[in-house]
């Protein structure tokens, strides 16, 4: 009786969510993987990879979705960094900061693209401001095909807002598990503070830059409302090109083809972190 | 044509277009002054501000008056088991009362002799602007040499590509500004594909096709 229940009890108590995630996630993962190599007919085939190669939107949604995480990752990880230091500071008002800097993390993506449009659109906000204080003659369009760049900052500025949060939240959690006595025994040998940040904490923060950086990224592959709400079909990115080939093209297999190599980037891209962003083994004890 | 809509059109046109999505909204908010739509998707402006808006027919052409009719077909599929209710369905549907009450809400046209809008008019409580649009629709259906075109038939679950490659012919030639000869070359090439393996005849106004639509390609 002692030893069934010690042996086998972990793996009973994790078979539900086990058989929920089997049902729920890898059952259809598997459908909609074969779904891609399907031809209608049946037969197995590369052809639906083919024509999303020869796609006219396929190089930009490439270009796209890297040209994004390239541009918010990095930002959005400084920006946590210092709002997670600042937190751990326990400076007067630290938790309200902490609780006001979380808020983005309540709403949805599109909430968020909505909200940034209303800032951005022709009759927005910002057109509305600058024209009440004179400094522009008539509203301009920034979010118009013919200036990209304009596109760009503001998807780039409304996913910073919204999901730098993300982050944030991991590295204060790791910021915690560092044992103070390292970061006072470095005050003692005479490290000021960016010295004691550079040595002491971010090696040891090293395992939770790793999992917010994997999760981030991975988020960011699948980068779709906020361009959806911002841009509409103007900037093509890889989790756009699956809907719309799904929703107004009815192309399952289409679909599934840019899902699949959604999928193929963020499992590369996360073994790219592992490697390299690999913790030493001090750090695991 | 192409040219026509690369050169002259497009510049005079609200470049926010290509996301527009339900017309009355941008008339609304006076974005855009015309505007071309579907009936289903102007009716708010219509019913906000009836005095302010004109329905018209669509432009005429060297070949007349062209314009789309979405024909929603009511059917009963085999083997359904409760057929007779079905019928009394379809029957309460096709009754002029409600095909008026659906013209009310949803702006989608009575395909009922005796529900026709001109002859009904405000004795249906039909809104002012509703009656607008009834007045452009029919003008448009009554006009010489109309050319009632239907929406691509036959095509099965691939009608949508069809979405795909106009989409795609609008952005390479009007906004990529690539070659229109070289853009129509492919894209037709792409289209007749599309026909031959859904193996879909022509639809009105073309004259129906033994075997594929074949296009006629320059």
């Amino acid at each position: 009786m002692q030893v069934w229940r010690t042996a086998s009890l972990p793996y009973l108590l994790i078979l539900p969510a086990l058989l929920f995630l089997l049902v729920f996630f890898v059952y259809p993962l598997a459908q909609a993987f074969l779904v891609a190599f399907q031809s209608p007919q049946g037969e197995v085939t590369l052809q639906h990879f083919q024509r999303m190669w020869r796609d006219i939107n396929f190089q930009p949604a490439v270009r796209n979705t890297f040209l994004l995480i390239v541009l918010i990752v990095p930002l959005q990880l400084v920006l946590a960094l210092i709002i997670a230091l600042l937190v751990h500071s326990r400076f007067w008002g630290a938790s309200a900061f902490l609780y006001v800097c979380a808020i983005p993390l309540g709403i949805s993506d599109l909430a968020a693209g909505i909200v940034w449009l209303s800032i951005f659109a022709e009759r927005g906000y910002l057109n509305s401001i600058l024209q009440g204080l004179g400094l522009v003659d008539s509203p301009f369009l920034y979010l118009s095909y013919q200036h990209p760049e304009w596109l760009f900052t503001a998807i780039i500025l409304t996913e910073v807002w919204r999901a730098t949060a993300i982050v944030m939240i991991v590295l204060v959690a790791g910021l915690q598990m560092i044992p103070r006595d390292y970061l006072e025994a470095a005050e003692l040998c005479g490290a000021g503070p960016f010295q004691r940040i550079w040595y002491v904490i971010l090696p040891l923060l090293k395992p939770s830059l790793q999992t917010a950086l994997i999760i981030r990224t991975i988020f960011a592959f699948e980068v779709f409302a906020v361009v959806l709400v911002l841009a509409g079909r103007l900037i093509p990115v890889l989790a756009g090109e699956s809907f719309f080939w799904y929703m107004d093209y009815r192309n399952t297999h289409m679909a599934a083809a840019y899902a699949v190599l959604i999928m193929v980037l963020s499992t590369l891209v996360t073994w790219l972190y592992l490697k390299l962003l690999r913790p030493r083994e001090e750090l695991l004890a | 044509m192409w040219q026509f809509f690369r050169d002259e059109l497009w510049p005079v046109v609200n470049p926010g277009s290509i996301n527009f999505e339900f017309m009355q909204e941008q008339l609304l908010a006076e974005e855009v002054w015309i505007g071309w739509d579907h009936t289903a998707r102007v009716p708010e402006a219509l019913k906000q501000k009836p005095d302010d808006f004109l329905a018209v027919p669509a432009p005429r052409g060297p070949e007349g008056l062209g314009f789309m009719t979405v024909v929603a077909g009511l059917g009963i599929p085999a083997g359904a088991p409760n057929r007779a209710e079905a019928e009394e369905l379809i029957d309460y549907l096709t009754r002029p009362l409600t095909q008026i009450a659906t013209l009310r809400e949803v702006a989608f046209f009575p395909v009922v002799q005796e529900a026709e809008p001109t002859t009904i008019g405000g004795l249906a409580g039909l809104s002012r602007g509703v009656q607008v649009l009834a007045d452009g629709v029919a003008k448009q259906s009554a006009a010489p040499n109309a050319v009632v075109t239907l929406l691509p038939a036959g095509l099965g679950g691939r009608a949508g590509e069809i979405n795909k490659i106009y989409r795609d012919a609008f952005t390479r030639i009007v906004i990529n500004r690539e070659a229109i000869s070289t853009v129509l070359a492919q894209e037709g090439q792409n289209l007749q594909n599309l026909l031959n393996e859904t193996g879909a005849p022509c639809w009105p106004p073309d004259p129906p096709s033994i075997g594929p639509c074949q296009l006629e390609l320059e």
